[in-house]
């Protein structure tokens, strides 16, 4: 049986985790590249969690290598993105953004993303 | 080398800024048959008219920022496919080596580089900030480009890599000419 999807709401905020280990998606000054938001070629949607229905330590994975930036729904809707709860069996937060299909998309993400002070 | 395929710099009366690489002339003196010379690119030189230019051949030399950003891109080439364990695709060497020689000559204009980073395509970006003007120009591992040009955190320009344009950006942003 499949797990229950929930509606995400415009103030629902979606974690990304960015690679943090050398060469970085990250910056220095804890700002994200648009890469970390940008499809790779065999992926449909991009993969986020949703916030409510996790916790940082669950969704960053390797503490050491990720760190975890957020956007809300309505950012990503706000440029005709859409984006939808694809609960999996290890993982009911997970959702994925969709229909990024350039680089523009990618960048605005990664210009709207904040930073998750997590780990302290 | 032969003496046309010198790099010099121009020292003329146009007052317009010159690059070593983008302008290509016999060193020494040579009556120019131009009245305006512009900065895009070799055999730019339109009008009627003679102008007396002088040159002299200029080593240029990276600034520091650009010289660290270019031997961090060099290191792409050494990555490995899924890099990022996410099943990442290594950047190629003609990725690398487009994204150096664009790195290379955007830095004869001091253009603010900032970051540079592989993504998960083999594609790499590079960076440019000053203040609230910030530039992405993507190399992708296709061959193809694209720049997207940003005022205060708004895209302002989206479409095909120009160093005149991202000159525009950074020293002129009010005249660049900005269409998404």
């Amino acid at each position: 049986m499949s797990a229950e999807k929930i509606e995400i709401l415009n103030s629902d905020r979606l974690l990304r985790k960015a690679w943090f280990t050398n060469p970085s998606y990250v910056r220095e000054d804890m700002t994200v590249t648009s890469f970390a938001f940008k499809l790779r070629k065999d992926e449909t949607g991009l993969s986020v969690d949703i916030e409510r229905l996790t916790t940082y330590d669950k969704s960053i994975g390797d503490i050491e290598r990720n760190r975890l930036f957020v956007v809300t729904a309505e950012v990503v809707r706000s440029i005709g993105l859409e984006c939808e709860h694809m609960p999996l069996a290890d993982n009911y937060a997970h959702a994925e953004i969709l229909n990024i299909s350039k680089n523009s998309h990618s960048s605005f993400l990664a210009k709207n993303a904040k930073y998750v002070y997590f780990p302290v | 080398m032969s003496a046309l395929a010198q790099r010099t710099k121009i020292k003329g009366e146009i007052g317009l800024p010159a690059s070593t690489t983008s302008l290509t002339c016999i060193p020494d003196e040579y009556d120019f048959p131009i009245v305006a010379a512009g900065i895009l690119g070799r055999g730019n030189f339109i009008g009627h008219g003679s102008i007396r230019l002088q040159t002299q051949q200029v080593f240029p030399d990276l600034s520091p920022r650009a010289k660290e950003v270019l031997f961090k891109v060099y290191s792409f080439v050494r990555l490995s496919n899924n890099w990022d364990n996410n099943n990442s695709i290594a950047p190629n060497q003609t990725t690398v080596d487009a994204t150096a020689t664009f790195l290379k000559e955007s830095d004869e204009y001091d253009l603010p580089i900032y970051f540079t980073a592989p993504g998960p395509n083999g594609e790499i970006v590079l960076e440019y900030k000053s203040g609230s003007l910030e530039a992405e120009v993507f190399f992708e591992n296709d061959g193809s480009t694209e720049m997207i040009l940003y005022i205060d955190g708004q895209q302002v320009y989206t479409g095909i890599p120009s160093l005149h344009l991202l000159l525009d950006h950074f020293i002129s942003p009010a005249k660049a000419i900005h269409v998404c």
